[in-house]
């Protein structure tokens, strides 16, 4: 069995990245990071092919490809939000009737949209972010060796996946890969999408074993 | 090429440190965040109206605006404002409604104010004009300090220089000491030359009583152009001014005013039960030549031409007696019919006059009724219908509804026609009340009661805390208040004051019988008070104000500019509705309440710690505490003033303003309404058990009512001993045998020959039934049918309710025919012109500095005309129309106003209309003041600025330009002062309205001072035409020579003066309000009767 | 918990107290409405008639405004209410287009939309709103739809003759008016005449300060 505490810092780690990735634009430093990296570039292969991601000056592809593209797909186009999915209308639903926002509560978190350009906080994002916190409790549950928590804490990330973040995602990033422009936007999307399902996968595994 | 997951991980894992790269926008929640939020919540279990009581001292409640500006409680948008809720009592009108100021704690702000729950009258309810008091309170046109003319400058050329109330304290005090110093030494002219001139009171006591210390006849009021005809229409039916209708038990609301939805006394508080009654299945009648907003709302509107209504009251009665469907019960217990038919003389008067066809034999009940059925007769619903106007099956209708509502039926006679038409105390409260009476709704549940039952005012007697109660009774009576032409006038005929004093004839022909009339008023404080504004003839006023010879010191006592401002010599700030004390009740209901005025933040200041460094003088030091201006209140600057005329006691004035519990300091006005309140049994019998004093109490609370379901207060037994053969009236014991018993059972003193002349009797109970009654305070005690005080004044012809019916009894009966009536409209143009109706959330002079009150009074006041009449002269809708007001007496134009024509619906034909409560003027926009490093403002927002130019007696006005939108900031460097309040005042650059609305009418009426009462009778007739290529909207043309020929030809050809019988002045059951005389002062001098009789 | 407003249109006298009230409880600038109370003269001399109505927003359960907002800050809070946020607001006047009784307007001096919240602020501390505690002949109803105890639920209850403004365009008010007529609150249910309503000038002049 692998080291499952690396696998848990790996998890966090992605789902920061991703995080990060989708709820704001790129930033150059972030951009640079990637280019410069070899692992990560692995996550990005049509991105690796493209001419101007190596040609371009960061600072332009930026501001003209990335940031356009970005506010093609996640502003204008298809809102990276949970409730605009799931209800029928198509709203945003910032209220505290939002169940996202139920879930966080209920498991004893809160949100602090001033922090983020967020709208709501169903924000892909954010419930990345989300899955990120708790992924980071569960380190720190196995650090001290506290097998009842961490048990716990697996069941809402099961819980959140399956409701919430495995659900309405699947359409969502299929949508976000149709209309991506540049391959960096579909790298994006298509590694969020493979993630999240490999993540929901492994944690089915892990219960079927003992720990 | 897809990666495994594990290729996933295993580049990802160390390389970004992706857990840094996240926003950080989830967080666990902490027990901190939760516990704050633990008292908001979006599903509260009830909704209450007010905050608990014990709360009020530290209650938070989140920011209306900062909610708005930041999303509120979802978003983080919640700021708490930590409340101090104080007490107090609105200022904008007499109802004297229940207000809570909401200090903010933290900035010493007031930042709204709410109503009070504890105040029964007006159950935490108000109007628009009680909410708009933080707009007058923040002001920012209001003015911040103490003013006075500049020395060496004229009056009225507005130069001013900032002072200091020390300074004024003084030249007051001093000025004042010489007036009273000759006075004390018997100069019977000094006796007269100071004169406190109210506006509006908003008390109940306290200042009367500071004039009264002064020790002459020194208190005027502006009653007469207010409310004198409807108050001699009650006081010669029952000796009370006014009627107090249990409107909420009510069965039929017959208004001929607009006190369902319009009418000041008593506004809201009188809507509401209105409201209530109607709701459960009353019915509302409204007589009004204009379709009010309670007329608008009606179950029926009787468009009566002015001034005829008698004829409808008239009518009904008649109808109820011939069909023997009166109370009878009611009529025979109460009204003084055995007077009436015991007194042959006035019965063969009437004989005389064809009014009876015979004098009857027998004094029974019955023939009362036979005689009655025969006086109104002729007054037939066909005769009333042409009278008035009105369709006659409209008058069918209310007759039926009269008929169902039995002794349920309320009215309240007090402005309407009362106010506006010649005879009105006669065609509203002598013939309205006469329709009650017979009904029988007078006292009971649902029925119209008096006022004095009601009213619990204690402002007067807090004399248990000062070294001296009460000072003796006055010895003078000034001419200048009361002229010897209108001896049964309700209140002073205060809009003839410049007249009188400028009338050198009339003054010589009173010298020459005796009397002695000054021809200055040697210091003039006017308070809330704007004669050159509201009163008619103002062009006279500023003539007669500026005349340093007429007028020797002028004082104005108001917190804002106005007309009268400009042409006076010092401007004192004193506050509004939540910067002054008063104790202040209303009867509008039947119940006794009473409340209290309280300067709120200095209230607030003291309960959080603060301490007064001078304890008299604490409101003042809390103003300028917290940066609202050196604005003081009445009370403590008439207490350090009486200290300022008097400082040393020597003239036994400041004996009455001297602390009893700190004697040599002045009393504190704690000190003083605690005395006052201690007199009320219930409040202090609760206050010992709660362990807190009555000032404690009231200041906590606001209100306090002491006794519910007040009704039939005539039926209420006199104490009577037996043993001692005596009666307790008012705490003392009176033997019965210094009293005589008249024909009714009325129970009075034997003096003045007592018994002959009803002038001069003291009621003190009625006998009936074996038992003593409180009855009614009229010399027999009972309802006065028939006024023998009338006819012992010279006014036999309306000793009874009566109305003229033939051009003959027109001429005779002049004096109760309205000046307006139809048969004085002979011209095709000719109309009457309305001009007494309210805007419902106007006051006359300080809703002109309430930006909000002037908002949605932004319907450019027109002259509203009946659209049949506008077509027929060819008048459109906005065009501008002149108006040339024609005098109906003597035939004499005194001048004209051009205003903006609105055709309607909403206007009998024949009628006009245009609110007198609109047509503000300025002539400068903002003073530079010496002193000062910032302009003052002056209403900048409700007013507009004119030209004014005069040509002899001959005045014009023009309106030059209308409002100032502009940024309020705050430009002086007196860091003290929050002055003009630039954050309450950030929308004035808002102001989109161009100009005020309204004309300035009141310019060219002259004083029609009604013969009876003294009302000022403000319809007049008017010619109308089409504005000329000349005319501009807003103009005022008037000739002072013409109006002051109008107010001699109404003194000369109308009235009749006194004395009356022994010499009086004045009948003494109708006494001058304020404060006591002494018995020679109702006298004439030079005539029989003068006594030593004293009270 | 559903809150919503009921006028009793036979007791409204139109003194405005609630207009004022509003201004006062809410900072309300000059030249905007949150209330308004409007007066209509209905019929011709002697029969002559007036009517009032106060107009406010009507919190509708299916708002155009809360849907048409691209920020979201309009927004539902639980109790039913379409609160108002300036901060997100970002002037487009989507809204105010949308509403179709003109209950919303732009704050000249913050330039954001803005609307009664039913005094939202004041439901927070269980208080109600301003204009209803203003009013003098208790014209005014508050309260939750949902508890059929409530003052308002019994009015409504009790009367046959509720009426809403603009019912055929579906937007669900939660205001009524009972006892009114349809002089009252349907604009075309009289014809304008020659002559003139009182008070009811709202002249748009030339506008000054703000925008």
């Amino acid at each position: 069995m692998e080291n499952i505490i690396e696998m848990t810092q790996a998890r966090i780690n992605m789902y920061g990245f991703l995080s990060r990735l989708l709820i704001e634009e790129v930033d150059p430093f972030t951009l640079n990071k990637i280019k410069e990296n070899e692992d990560l570039l692995e996550l990005f292969p049509n991105t690796k092919e493209w001419e101007d991601f190596w040609e371009k000056d960061t600072m332009k592809l930026v501001e003209e490809d990335l940031n356009v593209d970005f506010t093609t797909i996640f502003i204008l186009n298809v809102y990276p939000y949970e409730s605009v999915f799931v209800n029928d209308e198509g709203h945003i639903n910032p209220t505290i009737t939002n169940p996202t926002l139920i879930f966080y509560r209920e498991h004893g978190y809160s949100i602090d949209l001033n922090k983020t350009r967020a709208l709501s906080p169903d924000h892909i994002g954010v419930e990345l972010e989300f899955m990120m916190n708790l992924v980071q409790e569960e380190l720190n549950a196995l650090a001290r060796e506290d097998e009842n928590e961490v048990k716990r804490l697996r069941e809402i990330q099961k819980k959140f996946l399956e409701e919430h973040i495995g659900n309405w995602t699947v359409p969502y990033l299929l949508a976000v890969k149709d209309i991506a422009e540049t391959p960096f936007y579909y790298d994006v999307a298509d590694a969020t999408l493979e993630f999240l399902m490999s993540d929901l996968e492994y944690l089915y595994n892990l219960e079927e074993q003992p720990a | 090429m897809r990666t495994t997951r594990r290729n996933f991980l295993k580049t990802v894992a160390a390389a970004v440190g992706g857990a840094a790269l996240v926003k950080g926008a989830v967080e666990k929640t902490t027990n901190q965040a939760v516990a704050e939020e633990a008292n908001l919540t979006f599903t509260p279990q009830h909704l209450d109206y007010y905050p608990p009581f014990d709360k009020w001292n530290d209650w938070k409640e989140p920011s209306g605006d900062y909610w708005k500006k930041h999303g509120g409680a979802l978003r983080n948008g919640v700021k708490l404002i930590n409340y101090m809720i104080v007490p107090t009592v609105c200022s904008n009108c007499e109802a004297a409604c229940g207000l809570t100021a909401w200090v903010d704690k933290d900035e010493m702000v007031v930042r709204k104010f709410m109503g009070n729950p504890f105040h029964t009258g007006s159950r935490g309810r108000n109007c628009a004009k009680g909410y708009a008091a933080l707009s007058q309170m923040y002001d920012p046109d209001r003015i911040p300090f103490p003013l006075k003319r500049a020395p060496g400058s004229k009056r009225g050329e507005g130069k001013w220089v900032r002072t200091t109330w020390d300074e004024a304290l003084k030249t007051i005090g001093e000025r004042m000491r010489e007036v009273i110093k000759k006075a004390k030494n018997g100069d019977e002219y000094a006796k007269k030359m100071i004169m406190y001139h109210v506006g509006r009171p908003n008390y109940n006591g306290f200042q009367p009583r500071v004039v009264w210390t002064w020790g002459g006849d020194y208190h005027n009021s502006h009653t007469n152009f207010c409310s004198s005809g409807g108050r001699l229409g009650s006081i010669t039916w029952s000796g009370d001014d006014r009627t107090s209708p249990d409107f909420a038990n009510s069965r039929l609301i017959f208004l001929s005013s607009s006190h369902a939805a319009d009418a000041g006394h008593y506004f809201q508080q009188h809507a509401g039960y209105i409201a209530d009654a109607r709701a459960k299945g009353a019915k509302l009648v409204v007589m009004d030549p204009r379709l009010s907003n309670s007329a608008g709302m009606a179950d029926l509107w009787l468009p009566t031409w002015p001034g005829t209504e008698a004829a409808i009251f008239l009518a009904m009665a008649s109808r109820l007696l011939q069909e023997d469907k009166y109370n009878r019960k009611f009529v025979e217990r109460w009204f003084n019919w055995k007077t009436l038919m015991k007194d042959k003389d006035y019965l063969n008067y009437l004989k005389k006059e064809g009014i009876i066809s015979k004098v009857p034999e027998g004094e029974t009940f019955d023939d009362f009724i036979s005689v009655l059925k025969e006086i109104y007769a002729p007054y037939t619903f066909e005769w009333a219908a042409e009278e008035t106007k009105v369709p006659i099956d409209r008058l069918e209708k209310l007759y039926e509804m009269i008929l169902w509502a039995g002794d349920r039926i309320t009215s309240y006679f007090w402005r309407a026609q009362a106010a506006g038409n010649r005879g009105g105390w006669m065609s509203a409260g002598r013939t309205g009340n006469f329709l009650l009476a017979l009904t029988g709704s007078i006292g009971g549940v649902g029925g119209t009661g008096w006022h004095h039952w009601h009213a619990l005012g204690v402002g007067n007697n807090g004399g248990a805390s000062t070294l001296k109660d009460k000072p003796k009774p006055v010895d003078a009576w000034s001419e200048l208040l009361w002229p010897p032409e209108w001896p049964i006038a309700a209140y002073e005929l205060s809009i003839i004051l410049p007249h009188l004093l400028s009338d050198d004839e009339w003054r010589k022909k009173w010298e020459k019988r005796g009397l002695k009339i000054p021809d200055k008023v040697e210091v003039w404080f006017g308070r809330m008070y704007n004669p050159v504004w509201t009163n008619p003839d103002g062009f006279r006023w500023i003539e007669t104000l500026t005349d340093e010879n007429k007028f020797g010191l002028t004082i104005h006592m108001s917190p804002t500019w106005s007309e009268t401002s400009w042409y006076v010599d010092y401007i004192l700030p004193v506050g509004l509705a939540g910067e002054r004390h008063d104790n202040q009740t209303a009867e509008t209901k039947p119940e006794r309440w009473t409340a209290f005025r309280q300067p709120v933040l200095r209230v607030a200041l003291k309960k959080m710690g603060w301490k007064p460094e001078n304890p008299a003088r604490a409101t003042l030091e809390a103003h300028k505490k917290v940066g609202l201006g050196e604005v003081w209140e009445d009370d403590e600057f008439w207490i350090n003033l009486a200290w300022a005329i008097d400082p040393d006691g020597s003239l036994g004035i400041r004996q009455y303003w001297e602390s009893k519990k700190n004697p040599g300091q002045p009393v504190t006005v704690e000190e003083w309404y605690n005395a006052c309140f201690s007199t009320i049994p219930g409040l202090k019998k609760i206050c010992e058990k709660m362990g807190i004093t009555p000032y404690e109490y009231m200041r906590d609370r606001g209100a306090w009512t002491e006794e519910t379901n007040v009704y039939n207060v005539m039926e209420r037994e006199v104490p009577y001993d037996p043993v001692k053969k005596a009666i307790k009236v008012k705490g003392k014991w009176i033997p019965l045998s210094e009293c005589d018993i008249d024909e009714n059972g009325a129970v009075f003193l034997k003096h003045h020959n007592a018994k002959k002349y009803h002038s001069e009797r003291h009621i003190l109970a009625v006998k009936k039934d074996g038992k003593f009654l409180k009855g009614f305070h009229t010399p027999t005690g009972h309802l006065e049918y028939y006024s023998k005080t009338l006819v012992e004044f010279g006014w036999p012809e309306y000793a009874i309710p009566i109305y003229p019916r033939t051009d003959d009894q027109r001429k005779k009966w002049i004096h109760i025919l309205s000046h307006v009536h139809h048969s004085y409209m002979n011209e095709e143009n000719a109309f009457v012109l309305n001009p007494i109706f309210r805007l419902v959330y106007n006051i006359h002079t300080r809703s002109v500095n309430a930006k909000w009150l002037m908002e949605i009074s932004q319907n450019h006041n027109p002259v509203w005309i009946h659209e049949s009449d506008a077509k027929r002269l060819g008048i459109k809708r906005g065009e501008p129309v002149k108006l040339r007001v024609i005098d109906t007496l003597t035939g004499i134009e005194t001048g004209y106003f051009v205003g903006m024509a609105m055709p309607t619906q909403a206007i009998r034909p024949g009628v006009v209309a245009c609110s007198h409560h609109q047509g503000r003027w300025r002539v400068r926009d903002f003073v530079k003041v010496e002193g000062f490093d910032q302009g003052l403002g002056v209403m900048t927002f409700g007013s507009t600025r004119v030209n004014i130019e005069r040509d002899g007696n001959t005045w014009k006005m023009r309106t030059v330009e209308g409002t100032i939108p502009r940024e309020v900031k705050a430009k002086h460097h007196e860091k003290w002062l929050k002055w003009p309040y630039p954050e309450f005042n950030e929308d004035i650059k808002e102001v989109w309205w161009k100009a005020t609305t309204g004309v300035w009418q009141n310019a060219v009426f002259p004083p029609n001072p009604d013969p009876l009462s003294g009302m000022q009778c403000w319809h007049k007739k008017v010619l109308i035409e089409k504005g000329g290529p000349d005319d501009k909207i807003g103009d005022v043309v008037v000739n002072t020579d013409a109006t002051f020929k109008v107010y001699q030809a109404w003194r000369d050809k109308l009235t009749r003066p006194a004395p009356g019988p022994n010499g009086l002045r004045r009948p003494k059951w109708m006494p001058r309000p304020w404060y006591p005389h002494t018995d020679s002062a109702y006298r004439m001098p030079g005539t029989a009767g003068h006594s030593s009789h004293e009270e | 918990m559903r809150l919503g407003f009921l006028v009793d249109l036979s007791r409204c006298m139109g003194c405005m107290a609630c207009a004022v009230s509003c201004k006062a409880e809410n900072n309300v600038p000059l030249h905007s409405w949150r209330l308004r109370v409007k007066y209509i003269d209905q019929g011709e001399f002697p029969d002559t008639k007036r009517h009032f109505v106060p107009l406010r927003c009507n919190h509708c359960e299916n708002a155009p405004c809360e849907r048409i907002c691209p920020v979201s800050a309009l927004h539902y809070l639980p109790n039913g209410i379409v609160n108002v946020d300036h901060d997100r607001c970002i002037g487009c006047a989507s809204c105010m287009m949308a509403c179709p009784y003109n209950a919303i307007y732009l704050d000249p001096l913050t330039n954001s939309a803005d609307k009664c919240t039913y005094c939202a602020h004041r439901i927070e501390v269980g208080m109600m709103p301003a204009c209803v505690v203003a009013c003098p002949t208790h014209a005014n109803i508050f309260g939750d739809l949902d508890d059929p105890e409530s003052e308002i639920s019994k009015y409504l209850q009790e009367h046959r003759d509720v009426m809403v403004r603009k019912p055929e365009l579906n937007t669900k008010p939660k205001h009524f008016y009972v006892r009114g007529s349809t002089v009252a609150l349907d604009p075309l249910a009289s014809e304008r005449p020659e002559g003139y309503t009182l008070f009811t000038e709202v002249k748009f002049l030339d506008h000054i300060g703000g925008h």
